[in-house]
């Protein structure tokens, strides 16, 4: 898809290199806006009286105007789904020149692969029991990669699992140990 | 003031977790997905 992700939040950048590479790294840009605190939050008019922002996605288009602004639930998490249908619908030339939705191939692969979400509980089992066999591995935030939350539905056959495992390209659906062991030789 | 659709996108320079500053006008010829999210570390 023909567009330029950015992230934006009120963390300074220290805290968004450590988000980043909790998350196994996130290959597009997450903006601070810590100093002046909150000012392009501000007029973009998403800060909260609380000093953070709002969750929201604004789509700007190529010539810098607004096209679709949608101020989420901040509790909830906004389906790219929606996302790309707007991108179709502001620019379907780029659209129709790329691929509908992010390619999965700018997505790790090689060793232990894990697609997680920041609040999985399997997850955290799952990163604990790795680092306990000093089995060193990439971890992909689904909402935070590109092509990941496509490619993990697929593997799940339409649903949404987590963690998901891409070993050297065998796939293990959730934290499976008996499977995990049997692979892995630990 | 609320921003609305049509109106164009306020300008801003911002540093970022990869070691660059990323100006929004620099990226004018291109599609923005600008994602506000509260806070980093937190679950949704």
């Amino acid at each position: 898809m023909n567009a330029q992700v950015l992230g934006i939040s009120v963390d300074h950048v220290p805290c968004l290199k450590a988000w980043a590479e909790s998350l196994g790294g996130v290959n597009y840009p997450l903006l601070s806006d810590f100093w002046p605190h909150g000012a392009v939050a501000g007029r973009y008019g998403v800060l909260r009286p609380e000093g953070y922002t709002e969750r929201a996605l604004f789509i700007i288009d190529k010539k810098g105007v607004i096209r679709y602004i949608d101020i989420h639930d901040i509790d909830d998490q906004p389906d790219n789904g929606v996302l790309f249908a707007e991108l179709r619908r502001i620019d379907p030339e780029a659209a129709s020149k790329a691929s509908p939705e992010p390619s999965a191939i700018d997505l790790p692969h090689g060793g232990i692969v894990m697609y997680c979400t920041r609040w999985c509980p399997d997850c955290r089992r799952a990163r604990a029991w790795l680092e306990a066999r000093h089995l060193a591995h990439t971890e992909v935030d689904i909402y935070a990669m590109p092509g990941a939350l496509g490619q993990v539905r697929e593997w799940g056959g339409g649903h949404l699992i987590t963690p998901i495992f891409d070993i050297d390209g065998t796939i293990i659906l959730d934290f499976d140990e008996g499977k995990l062991s049997d692979l892995l030789g630990r | 003031m609320k921003l609305q659709i049509g109106q164009e996108a306020p300008e801003f320079t911002l540093p970022s977790q990869l070691d660059k500053k990323v100006t929004l006008s620099h990226l004018r010829g291109q599609n923005v997905v600008l994602a506000f999210f509260p806070l980093a570390w937190t679950p949704v």
